[in-house]
């Protein structure tokens, strides 16, 4: 709430701090969930600034994590819609581009075997091992019981474990 | 529940105790059990690792931050405010008091220093106050303080002395003048002691009349000799008395050249580690800073001060925070304040090569430095310094110790006082 008021009296600093202290966690999460592709970083733009004009106009967050990641939830969502819809060759062909561009060859791997996944199942896996998200927190920014979270991290690993480590 | 959920609950310390307690028994009886979770826990290092390997590109923050008005620098100075206070349980408190307690050990070895080179000033101390007590009081001196051993001066001696001692209270009239006829004219004979006080080594002699009554026990008159007198007798000495204080043969009298005091203005040109994304932060990995140092020499090789200034450290650190690891860069320039010893080799005139041993405290820890150094002295009491110096920082974060270091070359000049 002290960062929200600094934040609406004009103060960027205060923004800066914020930025810093959660963009990790954002980032990862789109990244992750979506891939790397331009929508990830696209959204994670969004993410903040619209935060930030929120806040400028006075609204009221009460908690500021959960918003965030509410927030990059959403938009990644509406991403993958409209990706399955729209997709474009150009994301076949940047992907090799990419691809050259990994110095990191596990993060190269890591990052193909996560798009494997079905939707659901990654973001759980996402939330959980990249933003360290509890179950209680992932179940309730999902809207689903602390049983299916239970579920997918189990699907997911499963899953991980037959793409990563037989193949 | 199947043995592979289990053991993805058991990972996210989700299951329940009895469920861990029979998950662990079945692993510690089965090697293909134990195989799966290997599995497992090598596809967490794999995505921990992933998860390190990621940062935010520097492109972003710059759009985002620029959204807000911002640059990457001031962002960045905002980080250091947020990690600062998030490290301020460790400044306020422990980093402090070490500072304190390195002044304070400072001080205490400046004291046993001047405790064990001024002997001299003990003495005359010691001198002074045998003397005061001599002269102010009109009581009959304590045995204990004063010790006669012997009188050894001849009759005329005494009578010469006497009739000298008469002669200067004459001259000098008022109540002396009388005190001393009074005391010259008494029934018996009078003769003179020359006593000699021992107090340790300093000798204190005073050439005293000493008028012994007619009724002396120990005085003999036939044979008009010289007796020596016990170390308990009494006598009321006179205010106005001086005595002389002699020192004694051999001891030398220590006199130390009085200590100086100099201030000092170094610029620092210092590269920082651990390495961190420094195109990230937007910052630059070599800083220059200023800082002022205060000292006394004691001579010409020993000198204590303390120092006040600004050092850069490049900060790098995580906390596991459920299951997953949080890597934190920054690169903050911190105040900081403590004390040092400095040791001078003087080897020509003129070019002086010191080494300085530094301990003292910053916002979020306590540091130790080192700073080899060279002093130029062209102009009498204007010297200038051009050193190499190391820092070493130590901060806590999450109850975590981490380490930092800064190295890199300093120049100064340098003013005695």
């Amino acid at each position: 709430m002290e960062l929200q008021r600094r934040i609406r009296d004009g103060d960027n600093t205060a923004f800066a701090t914020l930025y810093t202290r959660y963009k990790q966690d954002v980032y990862m999460y789109c990244t992750r969930f979506l891939g790397r592709s331009g929508d990830a970083d696209d959204i994670f733009q969004d993410v903040f600034i619209g935060f930030l004009e929120r806040v400028r106009k006075g609204m009221e967050i009460e908690s500021i994590p959960h918003y965030l990641m509410r927030s990059a939830r959403n938009r990644c969502l509406n991403a993958i819609r409209n990706r399955k819809h729209h997709r474009s060759l150009d994301e076949y062909h940047c992907h090799p581009c990419h691809r050259q561009d990994e110095a990191n060859e596990i993060q190269e791997i890591v990052q193909n075997a996560l798009q494997r996944l079905s939707d659901n199942i990654r973001e759980t896996f996402v939330l959980r091992e990249y933003a360290g998200y509890s179950y209680e927190e992932i179940a309730s920014l999902t809207d689903v019981s602390i049983g299916t979270v239970s579920k997918r991290m189990y699907s997911a690993r499963k899953q991980l474990r037959a793409i990563l480590l037989n193949q | 529940m199947n043995f592979e959920e289990q053991i993805s609950s058991f990972i996210d310390g989700a299951l329940s105790t009895e469920a861990e307690s029979e998950l662990l028994h079945i692993l510690s009886v089965s090697p293909e059990k134990i195989a799966l979770l290997h599995d497992h826990l090598r596809l967490r290092t794999m995505f921990a690792s992933d998860s390190r390997a990621s940062a935010v590109p520097s492109q972003l923050d710059a759009a985002i931050l620029g959204s807000a008005g911002l640059t990457i620098a001031g962002a960045s100075a905002a980080a250091q405010t947020a990690v600062g206070a998030a490290a301020s349980g460790f400044s306020w408190t422990l980093g402090r008091l070490l500072s304190v307690g390195v002044i304070g050990l400072s001080l205490f070895g400046a004291g046993f220093y001047f405790a064990t080179i001024l002997p001299s000033d003990e003495v005359s101390n010691k001198a002074s106050e045998i003397v005061e007590h001599s002269a102010s009081t009109d009581q009959h001196v304590d045995e204990s303080t004063i010790v006669f051993e012997g009188i050894e001066s001849s009759e005329s001696d005494a009578h010469h002395s006497d009739q000298q001692r008469l002669a200067e209270a004459s001259t000098s009239g008022g109540t002396s003048a009388g005190h001393m006829a009074h005391r010259s004219d008494p029934p018996g004979t009078h003769g003179t002691s020359a006593s000699r006080i021992v107090y340790r080594n300093v000798y204190i002699t005073q050439t005293d009349t000493l008028f012994v009554p007619s009724s002396f026990a120990f005085f003999d008159n036939e044979h008009d000799s010289q007796i020596p007198i016990p170390a308990a007798v009494q006598y009321i000495p006179s205010a106005e008395r001086s005595i002389t204080i002699i020192q004694a043969p051999g001891t030398v009298m220590k006199t130390t050249r009085p200590g100086r005091f100099d201030i000092e203005i170094q610029r620092d040109h210092i590269d920082t580690w651990p390495y961190i994304d420094y195109s990230r932060f937007g910052v630059e990995r070599a800083r220059r800073h200023v800082s002022l140092f205060a000292s006394y020499a004691f001579d010409s090789r020993h000198a204590i001060g303390a120092m006040l200034g600004e050092q850069s450290f490049a900060m790098e650190y995580y906390r596991l925070e459920n299951d997953s690891l949080y890597i934190y860069q920054q690169q903050p320039t911190l105040l900081y304040g403590g004390a040092f010893y400095r040791l001078s080799i003087p080897i020509a005139r003129g070019m002086v090569p010191e080494f300085m041993l530094q301990a003292g405290g910053t916002d979020v820890g306590p540091m130790l430095g080192t700073r080899l150094a060279l002093r130029l002295t062209p102009i009498d009491r204007i010297s200038v310094i051009l050193g190499a110096n190391g820092t070493m920082l130590a901060y806590r974060y999450k109850d975590k110790l981490f380490t930092s270091h800064s190295l890199g070359f300093s120049y100064g000049i340098r003013y005695q006082f």
